[in-house]
């Protein structure tokens, strides 16, 4: 039992990198970033490019992966959401989709489709409290962990992040208290950049690196954030981590293919029940 | 009268590929005084001042704002230009504590975190209801301390020009007095004022100018005590009276 | 080349008919659904079941539509009040638990090894390349019957209805549960009109798996109906053409570079067709047809 509580934990703290990007981007802009999925696997194979076909240790080579995936989502920013800034959310949720499509097959045109894996050592896992723990666990927990009190504090205790509060929830009134709207969005995309970078490394140190690892995590990372509240990142947090464990308990009852209809159940029920999230406000319906 | 801080000429404003609801209004705004704008239902007062603080760009015509030309501004910039303003509602951020807002209100518009204590002072010298509740959280306040808040977090950055939109709209009466008092001593402490005010009598009572604005045209301005006076308010409002129009300067 | 124009028709055909849907419940009803390749799916595989299990073609594929209106109705049911954004993300949702049934129970549908051999209707009557032209005479008229559906649909008052409460949400909202009714019952005539293509799609192709089904139609059927000008069924015949076109356009670009793989080239048509949307979108949001109004202003709900 503790030790599903573990696992659950672990791919709960996968789901919660990108479901925080996600929070961000849809308070700050105001529509789902449906790229999300394919911002993860390019992330993952820029980290794997600079720690296999260059050689560089896996950890700088996933804060190349970051920096590397900030810029291409400032890059998307300026190319593609900024000529639709006064567009309605439908328009940049389905551009959004374009953007997925572009970013999917970039991958694909320049590294293939194979099944890859990162350069790392294979190691026998730990034995802990009667549990098995393995290197990557440990990893993911440490790096995820980091990488949510490092938003945390922004988000808090910075100016920038007082300022990303305010234009998330009332545009209008930040821009008169002087909070210039396109920094706003543009550190937004750097910051989502980051996470959904670390979060392919971390996705692909768990299971493989292919083309279609980030798409197979929209539906957990959706489910997370509606879970949450939309545009609450701390929120997100939480609903990811209820979905870990949700997803892991679920293979006591269901065959473990069936492991993602459990996100899709949470976002039909929330959607049904609780349209608000756990903690949110927003107005859903229309 | 003394000179004015801000001038409006000609200005036409819309929304998206609609008409003009702003149709060449023209008006001026006396430095250290406080201005009420008037109108009927629908005559474009919250258009107007939409345009005015830089959330909708002008079509044509001209604002100046101590002595600058601040028409085509955006609204931050023109914040950065002393312009303060205080939305009739969503004033607040409600998921941030009153410290947040007043310290937000002061960061970006000051450029820094200096001087943020002596502007939170000040504030608090005209919100005594405001000090101690630094940490409590916007959204929790009532609808009299929220415009209280609103009112201070605008002050924070010292702005030349202050502009109200219905500063007593949904209030009790007791804050409405409050409020008035309130907007009152900020134009004692040297701060210029542009209100709309629905409260007519009440709110002429601390203005010094009049200014009528009927289907999106500045159709007078006029002292106060004149307009409270007007044989014809109603005829005013409608238009049909024999004032002509003011000569902007 | 008259067997490549025959494909390559019905390959419109099919993908036009999913737009025609998309037609009726985004640009009509203003219900965006991302997860038209889930009921796609359905279509395809029921058909193909009831076929394979030697029912009638023309049976086969009215339960597809039988299948598809109910599960419209159903999904519309649950989800018809949400904002756009969110519907767009539950629709997924179903589409993407469709495609994860159709992955494990190997024992109905294959699995990711898909079901080979559907019986293609009527193929005692002709073979080899009349076969193509009789089954692109049949395709053309399943068109144009949907065409006519989606077409009176969009002139009657129902249709006007649809657009006052999508222009309108305070309408809509005052009218509650006809609101529902009416979105519901728009999302399910779509989903017929899925019905339809997705048996087209089995009987043509006679071999199906779950890698056909994939978020790409959505995208498809998005771009043929923002390049007709949403709203329009005559635009967006012109889309899916048009859009078609350039997708199959892009074929070519693996002549002009030979040094691409396979694997390149495929993804690179991808890439244009994301970047085609994108495109459209900033450059030409209201796309090439004006949509369909009535002389009456489109605010009045009769």
């Amino acid at each position: 039992m503790l030790q599903i509580l573990l696992n659950g934990v672990v791919s709960g703290l996968l789901v919660a990198l990108p479901a925080i990007a996600l929070s961000l981007t849809y308070g700050v802009l105001n529509f789902p970033n449906f790229a999300i999925g394919s911002m993860i696997t390019m992330g993952a194979y820029i980290a794997l490019f600079f720690n296999v076909d260059i050689g560089v240790p896996l950890l700088l080579a996933a804060g190349l992966g970051a920096a590397g995936l900030a810029t291409v989502a400032l890059v998307t920013d300026r190319l593609v959401y900024k000529p639709l800034r006064n567009s309605d959310h439908v328009t940049l949720l389905v551009a959004s989709m374009g953007v997925y499509f572009v970013l999917e097959n970039v991958v694909r045109f320049l590294w293939g489709s194979d099944i890859r894996g990162y350069d790392i050592a294979v190691a026998r896992p730990h034995r802990w409290m009667g549990m098995r723990v393995n290197n990557e666990q440990i990893t993911i927990v440490i790096v995820a962990l980091l990488a949510m009190v490092a938003v945390w504090f922004i988000l808090m205790r910075t100016p920038l992040g007082r300022a990303m509060r305010a234009v998330s929830d009332n545009p209008d009134l930040a821009g008169v208290r002087g909070i210039n709207r396109n920094y706003v969005i543009a550190a937004v995309w750097a910051i989502s950049g980051v996470l959904a970078g670390f979060a392919g490394v971390l996705v692909g140190m768990d299971g493989v690196v292919d083309p279609l690892m980030g798409w197979n995590y929209i539906l957990p990372v959706f489910a997370a954030v509606i879970l949450g509240g939309i545009g609450n990142p701390l929120g997100a947090v939480v609903g990811a981590l209820l979905i870990g464990v949700a997803e892991e308990l679920s293979t006591l009852i269901l065959p473990t293919t069936y492991r993602q209809a459990v996100a899709f159940l949470i976002i039909v029920f929330v959607l049904l029940l609780r349209p608000h999230g756990l903690f949110g406000k927003a107005r859903i319906s229309r | 009268m003394s000179d004015p801080i801000l001038t409006v000429d000609a200005l036409r404003a819309g929304y998206g590929s609609g008409g003009d609801i702003i149709k060449g209004a023209g008006f001026s705004v006396s430095e250290g005084a406080i201005s009420t704008i008037v109108g009927p239902n629908g005559a474009g007062k919250s258009t107007l001042i939409k345009s005015l603080v830089g959330l909708l760009t002008p079509r044509s015509g001209t604002i100046t704002l101590n002595e600058a030309d601040v028409t085509r501004l955006n609204a931050p910039a023109k914040a950065r230009a002393g312009l303060g303003y205080v939305p009739q509602e969503h004033n607040v951020f409600r998921n941030m504590s009153i410290g947040e807002n007043m310290t937000l209100a002061y960061e970006f518009i000051a450029k820094g975190t200096k001087g943020l204590k002596a502007a939170r002072e000040r504030v608090f010298d005209i919100f005594p209801d405001l000090v101690h509740r630094e940490a409590d959280m916007a959204g929790n306040l009532s609808g009299g301390q929220r415009q209280m808040l609103a009112f201070g977090c605008a002050l924070m950055p010292g702005p030349s020009l202050l502009l109200l939109d219905e500063p007593s709209a949904g209030l009790s009466p007791k804050y409405v007095a409050e409020m008035f008092q309130a907007v009152k001593s900020v134009n004692d402490a040297g701060v210029s004022i542009l209100m709309i005010e629905q409260n007519v009598k009440e709110a002429m009572v601390i203005s010094e100018t009049a200014i009528v604005l009927v289907s999106g045209q500045v159709r007078a301005q006029m002292p106060a005590p004149e307009f409270l006076n007007h044989p014809d308010i109603h005829a005013l409002y409608m238009g049909t009276a024999d004032v002509t129009a003011p000569e902007t300067v | 080349m008259i067997g490549y124009l025959t494909a390559i028709l019905i390959f419109v055909i099919i993908s036009a008919l999913i737009g025609l849907a998309l037609n009726l419940q985004w640009g009509q009803a203003g219900m965006v659904n991302f997860g038209i390749f889930g009921f796609f799916a359905v279509a395809a595989y029921v058909a193909a079941l009831s076929a394979m299990a030697g029912v009638p073609a023309l049976v086969a594929a009215l339960l597809a539509v039988i299948a598809t209106v109910i599960l419209s109705a159903l999904v519309a049911l649950v989800s018809a009040r949400l904002r756009e954004d969110y519907l767009a993300i539950a629709t997924l949702a179903f589409a993407e638990a469709v495609r994860l049934f159709l992955l494990n129970e190997t024992w109905l549908t294959g699995g990711a090894n898909g079901l080979p051999g559907i019986p293609r209707p009527l193929s005692g009557v002709a073979s080899g390349l009349h076969y193509e032209l009789m089954f692109l005479g049949i395709s053309v008229v399943v068109l144009a019957l949907c065409f006519v559906f989606a077409q009176l649909l969009t002139v009657s008052p129902f249709g006007r209805v649809l657009r006052a409460l999508r222009e309108d949400d305070l309408v809509a909202s005052t009218l509650g549960k006809t609101t529902l009714s009416f979105r519901v019952r728009a999302f399910a005539a779509g989903g017929a009109i899925i019905g339809a293509a997705g048996s087209l799609h089995s009987f043509y192709f006679s071999y199906i798996d779950p890698t056909q089904f994939g978020a790409f139609v959505t995208a498809y059927a998005f771009m043929a109906v923002i390049a007709g000008g949403r709203g329009s069924n005559t635009g967006l015949l012109i889309g899916a053409v048009s859009v078609m076109v350039l997708l199959e356009g892009t074929r070519f670009l693996k002549d002009l570079m030979p040094f691409l793989d396979a694997g390149q080239a495929a993804s690179l048509r991808l890439i244009l067709i994301g970047v085609g949307l994108i495109l459209l979108l900033i450059y030409r949001p209201q796309g090439f047809m004006r949509e369909y109004r009535l002389q009456a202003k489109d605010g009045d709900v009769s």
